[in-house]
């Protein structure tokens, strides 16, 4: 019989590719573990609750993409980095679309990994014999948002100084070792060249290194315990019985992971993939933004998206409250979470059986989203534009001395204006200063620009002893018209205006 | 066969089509006409109002609304301080952040900035103003400074004789050190007369006299015979003579002012 030629070909190509195949799986165990992880039975009730881990895997894989092929063309140096930013979104082809994926992506894989955390509680989930992957979970939560805080910082605009402002602040106040831990921060005593390559290192090293290291035992756990059955009322975790029974239920009604489960995730991941290139490709990059001003580093706060929760919570907070639940806060807050299952790793898996735990997911959220809308809103925000567009009222600059002037000259320039509305416009970040002089005297000026305190910066350095008496000077005659002084002292050191009756109209 | 070549074609249509995506990042943020009207008074209010005042004039810094300033200063002086800033003053520049012949975000470009200040010029300058004719830009060394205490008494001191005794007048050293001598001559040549002074020379402070432009009219006390103008030898005299008064004072290590 003759065979053709090209079907000799064909087979002899399969046995050679089946050859090594064999070879390979021999050596590695690859196929009994792609075999393992794509048919392992898994639960028939398992439905669309839980796509929300195979989302974030995907973001992630995206993450480590689309990172690597950034990482190639970022210039991670203080000179550059703001410069090369802008070099991509304009100068290499689609750029700025890969900036865009980068960063829509990133705001995805949180979002897509909150939701699978929450889903995990509210399903109790965590329980025998799953408390490690838990574990590994709230570890891989932790790096996941150090990722995008650092990658934040890597825009190295004004909005990457909230990020590194905040992390300076925190670690200034530990006790003792302060200074120690801000220069471990920011690579030195201040944000410097040194602070955008530690944070490089965090964001392309430290961080991913950690999160493929964790994801792996995340999903090797994942497949040694099988995913967990939709909770059912009166179906209780005991751990001396809880396994053979999961093994034996599955076995009877589960069914093969692939294709009957993984046909969701790939429903869910295609259409979120799909919206991810829409977003990205409507929306563009995120940044960079204003570039940083160094002098005005506490005036122009403000984080991304996922951050603004704990802006707000900052700018809300008592200062005497901040210090303490700053430095306290997140570690004892991230310590509770990963312990949580060895608790309570038995029991009742339904949420309405665990009305606490719900009662308590409820709370975080609304907390976190009414957080959220404050710090979009943001009241307490400088208003960074106001300094060059709120001009200064006409009957504040009217029959001033022209040491007054500078002063209101001073006042927009040194951006008080940005925190601080006199005559209606300005920031609302400081108290307006319509008034000031009526409730507070000359000394008391000088004190408050120079030492700033309570959220303002202190201006003791940045001004010289001209500009603070000019500042000080214009700030006496911010009487709101002609009140009358509300406290003891002020009002007394006008410095002209007492010679001038004309000067209050 | 076919099939290659049209998802080829297909591929490069999306390609040639990416470009044109909104997502894309503009290369300027936000490209303003300055050449009508409403974008220059846009363009004033956001970036210029804060200082300058509601409508270029009443704030605490020069007003721009001054026929004759905007007649004197040479097209290319006024681009230049509007692209770079007065560098040591507390005039910022709003040109371009310019990388690599790639014009970035937020930065106006040159002729922007030509066309904003052809529409000023055309919003508040007057076509039969004249330049003055004292030189509007400051040389350094001309001036004597006793010569230009006499001029101050003659021509000045009747409305800044208050101020002469008082915190925070044309001689207190605070403001002077806060000022460049470039600024001082462009008050004393121009005068601002968007403005009404604080003393008035007859103690009528309702009379509210301006500060007069250097070709005057100076006010006297009553009675006495009218002023001549000030000449250009003049104004160098007064400029040395205020910037003489700078180093005396309460604290004498300024590093950071505007001044010379
Ligand atoms: C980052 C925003 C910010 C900037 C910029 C800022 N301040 Fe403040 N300022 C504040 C806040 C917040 C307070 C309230 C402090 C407190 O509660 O103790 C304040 C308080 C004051 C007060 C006291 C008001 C009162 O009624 O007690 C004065 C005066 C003042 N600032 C002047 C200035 C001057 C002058 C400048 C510019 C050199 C300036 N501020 C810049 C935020 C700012």
């Amino acid at each position: 019989m003759h065979i053709p030629d090209s079907k000799v070909a064909i087979h002899d190509a399969k046995r050679v590719g089946l050859k090594a195949v064999q070879w390979l799986d021999d050596r590695t165990g690859l196929l009994w573990i792609l075999r393992h992880s794509m048919f392992h039975r898994v639960p028939r009730n398992a439905k669309w609750w839980y796509v929300f881990g195979s989302a974030t895997l995907m973001f992630f894989t995206i993450q480590i993409a689309s990172g690597i092929v950034l990482a190639t063309l970022y210039a991670p140096s203080a000179a550059q980095a703001y410069d090369s930013l802008v070099y991509i979104d304009t100068t290499v082809p689609f750029g700025w679309f890969l900036r865009a994926i980068h960063g829509w992506s990133s705001n995805a894989m949180c979002f897509m990994m909150l939701i699978h955390l929450a889903q995990v509680f509210l399903h109790g989930s965590y329980k025998y014999p799953r408390e490690l992957t838990w574990v590994a979970g709230v570890l891989l939560c932790v790096t996941t948002l150090g990722l995008a805080f650092t990658g934040q910082i890597m825009r190295w605009d004004a909005d990457a100084y909230w990020g590194l402002g905040i992390g300076a602040s925190i670690a200034d106040r530990a006790p003792v070792i302060g200074n120690q831990v801000r220069a471990l921060v920011l690579g030195g005593p201040d944000i410097s060249g040194a602070t955008l390559t530690r944070f490089f290192a965090l964001h392309v090293f430290v961080l991913p290194g950690s999160a493929i290291a964790l994801l792996g035992f995340h999903l090797y756990s994942v497949l040694r315990h099988g995913i967990s059955e939709m909770p059912k009322v009166g179906a209780v975790v005991e751990p001396a019985t809880y396994r053979e029974g999961y093994e034996a239920r599955t076995k009877k009604t589960g069914v093969p992971f692939y294709p009957d489960a993984a046909r969701r995730d790939m429903v869910v991941c295609g259409a979120l993939l799909i919206a991810l290139v829409g977003v990205a490709a409507w929306c563009g990059p995120f940044g960079p933004g204003e570039l940083p001003d160094p002098t005005n580093i506490n005036a122009s706060p403000r984080p991304d998206g996922l951050f603004l929760w704990i802006f707000a919570a900052l700018a809300l907070l008592p200062p005497s409250v901040e210090t303490p639940l700053l430095l306290i806060g997140p570690p004892l807050g991230i310590a509770f979470l990963a312990a949580f299952p060895f608790f309570c790793n038995r029991g009742e898996r339904a949420p309405t059986r665990r009305p606490l735990s719900v009662i308590a997911l409820i709370i975080i959220v609304v907390g976190a989203g009414v957080l959220t809308v404050l710090g979009m809103k943001s009241p307490w925000s400088p208003d960074m534009n106001a300094w060059t567009s709120a001009p200064s009222p006409v009957e504040f600059t009217e029959h001033r001395t022209p040491l007054e002037l500078q002063g209101a000259l001073e006042f927009q320039f040194a951006q008080c204006r940005n925190c601080h509305a006199i005559g209606g416009a300005g920031g609302e970040r400081g108290p307006d200063l319509t008034e000031v002089a009526t409730r507070l005297s000359w000394d008391q000026l000088v004190r408050q620009v120079q030492q700033g305190g309570g959220n303002m910066p202190a201006y003791g350095k940045t001004l010289s002893s001209a500009e603070t008496q000019a500042l000080v000077a214009y700030l006496t005659t911010l009487d709101g018209g002609d009140l009358r002084a509300a406290i003891p002292g002020a009002l007394e050191q006008q410095s002209s205006r007492d010679a001038m009756p004309a000067a209050t109209k | 066969m076919m099939r290659l070549p049209r998802s080829l074609a297909l591929l490069s249509v999306l390609c040639a089509s990416c470009d044109q995506l909104p997502g894309k990042p503009a290369p300027r943020a936000k490209p303003i006409d300055v050449t009508t009207v409403a974008g220059f008074q846009s363009y004033y209010a956001t970036n210029c109002s804060g200082c300058h005042g509601v409508n270029g004039a009443q704030g605490p810094a020069r007003p721009l609304t001054d026929a004759s300033y905007l007649a004197s200063v040479p097209a290319d002086a006024m681009l230049a301080m509007l692209r770079d800033g007065i560098p040591g003053t507390r005039m910022p520049g709003f040109g371009t952040h310019s990388i690599g012949g790639v014009e970035a975000l937020g930065g106006t470009t040159d002729a922007q900035l030509q066309a904003f200040i052809t529409t000023m010029n055309s919003q508040w300058g007057a076509s039969n103003a004249v330049a003055s004719t004292i030189p509007w830009k400051h040389t350094a060394g001309l001036g004597d400074a006793s010569r230009g205490a006499s001029t101050f008494a003659t021509h000045c001191l009747v409305c800044h004789t208050q101020d002469n005794t008082t915190a925070g007048s044309v001689t207190d050293p605070f403001y002077l050190r806060l000022v460049s001598d470039q600024h001082l001559r462009t008050s004393i040549v121009f005068g601002r007369n968007d403005r009404n002074g604080r003393n008035d020379p007859n103690g009528r402070n309702d009379a509210k006299a301006a500060m007069p432009a250097a070709n005057g009219p100076f006010p006297t006390t009553a009675g006495q015979p009218a002023l001549a103008s000030l000449t250009a030898a003049n104004v160098d005299d007064l400029v040395a003579y205020l910037a003489s008064l700078r180093g005396t004072g309460l604290s004498m290590n300024e590093s950071k002012d505007s001044a010379p």
